[in-house]
């Protein structure tokens, strides 16, 4: 029997669009995020993803979580350097991966430092200079040779190794479905050829734009992999509110951009409905529904650090860090003059004209 | 006569106590010193009439600068031929705590768990340059009659203060590093660099002085004077003695006053 009430009837005020954001009283609204379970501080937490996921380790880290760095600076190296150490890839993730684009990018990185994976070119040459082709911003200047390339990677995958080795929790934000890839093997890179480094040739690169099974299907592979390591691993997926630089599919950026987010976004709600150890925190809802709000920068594409503070507050509080327990020491991503957090897609800009 | 005014901060006074020698050398130049203890001559101006006044932060300052100057809390630039300038720290410090920790990858390999790219070490000393310069500008303004030389690199010795002076342990580990020549030169050609393209002259460090890279030898930290005239009770092997200043003067002397040979 039921009492043929409207199964609307007696939900919480978030679950009513007027209430629960129209007539909220602020943005981003209360009670938008319930974690479906703790971070402890001092949990080791391995961060990477797309451009954004920096804001979310400065962010975690600043509020004194234990954010793994197994690539560290020494201790007591000068502040104002620290945007110059971030152009090299330190103290940007948990290793100096640099952005990790697509999920099938982050699978292969978890692969190769086990010794799985062995990616197709991985060195890219430009003018003499020579580039780790899996994470080219790393080196702004390459490196001499080759061997110097190969060389450095083994240091960072067994970094790499170490900090999966005793990650509590990984952070991953997901930030584009388009790649290039090395056609006959399937590696996937995260600049396009000719970007920063290496030479674009149609016989052998050619672009892909993963669709939502494909991506679920990768991280799954994650998933499998890194609990295979730490059975308690748990996962906070977030996805990136930063539009595409630049579509290769053919269509307008803005509907592509869509579409990319779209498609990320279903992933990552199956995934936060299927597994009791994947959560998922809406930065993408809070910056992009209301982008009007002062949230993008005048490029209408970078979050602007007002924003970025938004976010990261209300992922803190729903974490029960007040602001005064939060670290106020500044990060780059606190610069009002400028967006540093450092984004090779956004190199392609450069190619627009 | 050539008037010269040496400017700067404590380590003036090597170069002060070394002003009787040089001028039984070069009995032409008419030496004068203005000293300010260093937070206060780094961040000081020079004003529209050429004069300089050390920012100074407490009565303390200010009585040590009439103390140090003849009472004088400034100096008028314009009555000076030249203007030696000795206080600003193109520091290798940054580069030396990472040599602490790391090998470069394209170095030695001296059994350090970690490797950095020759290209950073190099990023992290230009960009510490380049921000010593800018605190150099904003102090000196545009006045084209400076030389910059180096303040004193650290002694050799300074391992002996590991136990109470922060950076000893990574100065000791960069000086005895076998990258560190290279490194060095590196930081030598980058601070010339940056200082002329500002519009100053460059003295480095006199080669005499200089043990290893980065380090000036032990012997000149001895009996190192106070800038108030007296010696310092200790030996803190940053300080540098009249022997010191005795070899910097006379660089400046072979640098600057040394008549070229008129072309033909």
């Amino acid at each position: 029997m039921t009492d043929g009430r409207s199964p609307y009837q007696g939900l919480d005020p978030r679950a009513f669009w007027r209430a629960g954001v129209a007539d909220a009283g602020r943005y981003p609204p209360p009670d938008i995020y319930r974690p479906k379970f703790p971070i402890a501080r001092d949990l080791p937490i391995f961060t990477a993803g797309s451009c954004f996921a920096q804001h979310v380790g400065n962010a975690l880290r600043g509020a004194g979580f234990n954010v793994i760095d197994a690539e560290p600076l020494p201790q007591g190296l000068a502040a104002h350097l620290g945007p110059l150490a971030q152009s090299y890839g330190y103290a940007m993730y948990s290793a100096r991966y640099g952005n990790v684009y697509t999920v099938r990018q982050f699978l292969q990185l978890i692969q190769e430092a086990h010794g799985e994976f062995q990616p197709a070119d991985p060195v890219w040459e430009r003018d003499g200079r020579f580039f780790d082709a899996l994470r080219p911003g790393t080196e702004p200047d390459g490196l001499d040779s080759p061997d110097l390339v190969t060389r450095a990677r083994a240091d960072h995958l067994a970094a790499v190794r170490g900090a999966l080795s005793h990650a509590g929790l990984v952070v991953f934000t997901l930030g584009l479905t388009e790649a290039w890839q090395h056609s006959d093997s399937g590696t996937v890179y995260p600049t396009a050829p000719g970007t920063i480094a290496g030479q674009m040739d149609p016989a052998r690169y050619s672009f892909v734009n993963f669709r939502a099974s494909q991506i679920r299907a990768d991280f799954l592979a994650v998933r499998d992999r890194l609990r295979a390591i730490n059975p308690g691993l748990r996962f906070l997926l977030t996805v990136s509110p930063v539009p595409l630089t630049a579509t290769a599919s053919g269509n307008h950026v803005l509907p592509a951009t869509i579409y990319s987010k779209s498609v990320l976004r279903t992933v990552a709600g199956e995934l936060y409905e299927d597994f009791e150890d994947v959560d998922y925190f809406p930065s993408f809802e809070i910056v992009s529904s209301h982008p009007a709000d002062g949230f993008f920068a005048d490029n209408l594409r970078s979050v602007t650090p007002r924003g970025v503070r938004r976010v990261m507050r209300t992922f803190l509080a729903a974490h029960n860090v007040a602001e005064d327990q939060a670290d106020p020491r500044p990060t780059p991503a606190d610069s009002d003059d400028e967006d540093d957090v450092v984004c090779e897609e956004a190199l392609l800009e450069a190619f627009s004209s | 006569m050539t008037r010269l005014l040496v400017l700067g901060s404590s380590h003036v006074a090597a170069l002060r106590q070394a002003a009787p020698a040089f001028a039984e050398q070069q009995p032409d130049v008419q030496l004068s010193f203005f000293a300010a203890p260093a937070p206060a001559f780094r961040l000081g101006r020079v004003g529209s009439k050429g004069f300089f006044t050390p920012k100074y932060r407490s009565k303390g300052d200010r009585q040590l600068g009439r103390q140090v100057n003849d009472g004088a809390l400034n100096i008028d630039l314009t009555v000076f031929d030249k203007v030696l300038v000795s206080g600003f720290r193109f520091s290798l410090g940054d580069a030396a705590r990472l040599m602490l920790e790391f090998d470069l990858l394209e170095g030695a390999d001296t059994g350090k768990a970690r490797r950095c790219s020759r290209g950073f070490a190099q990023a992290v000393i230009d960009q510490s340059v380049e921000r010593e310069m800018k605190l150099a500008r904003n102090c000196l303004g545009e006045n084209r009659n400076y030389v910059l030389t180096d303040a004193p690199y650290p002694a050799e010795s300074i391992g002996a203060r590991i136990g109470d002076y922060g950076p000893a342990e990574s100065l000791v580990a960069f000086m005895n590093h076998p990258d560190a020549p290279d490194l060095f030169a590196y930081w030598q050609a980058s601070v010339r660099q940056a200082v002329e393209a500002a519009g100053y002259a460059y003295l480095p460090q006199p080669a005499s002085t200089v043990a290893k890279p980065f380090a000036t030898q032990a012997d000149y930290t001895a009996a190192a004077p106070h800038f108030d005239g007296s010696t310092l009770g200790w030996t803190d092997h940053r300080h540098m003695n009249a022997q010191f200043g005795l070899q910097v003067l006379t660089a400046f002397a072979d640098h600057t006053l040394t008549p070229s040979p008129l072309a033909a």
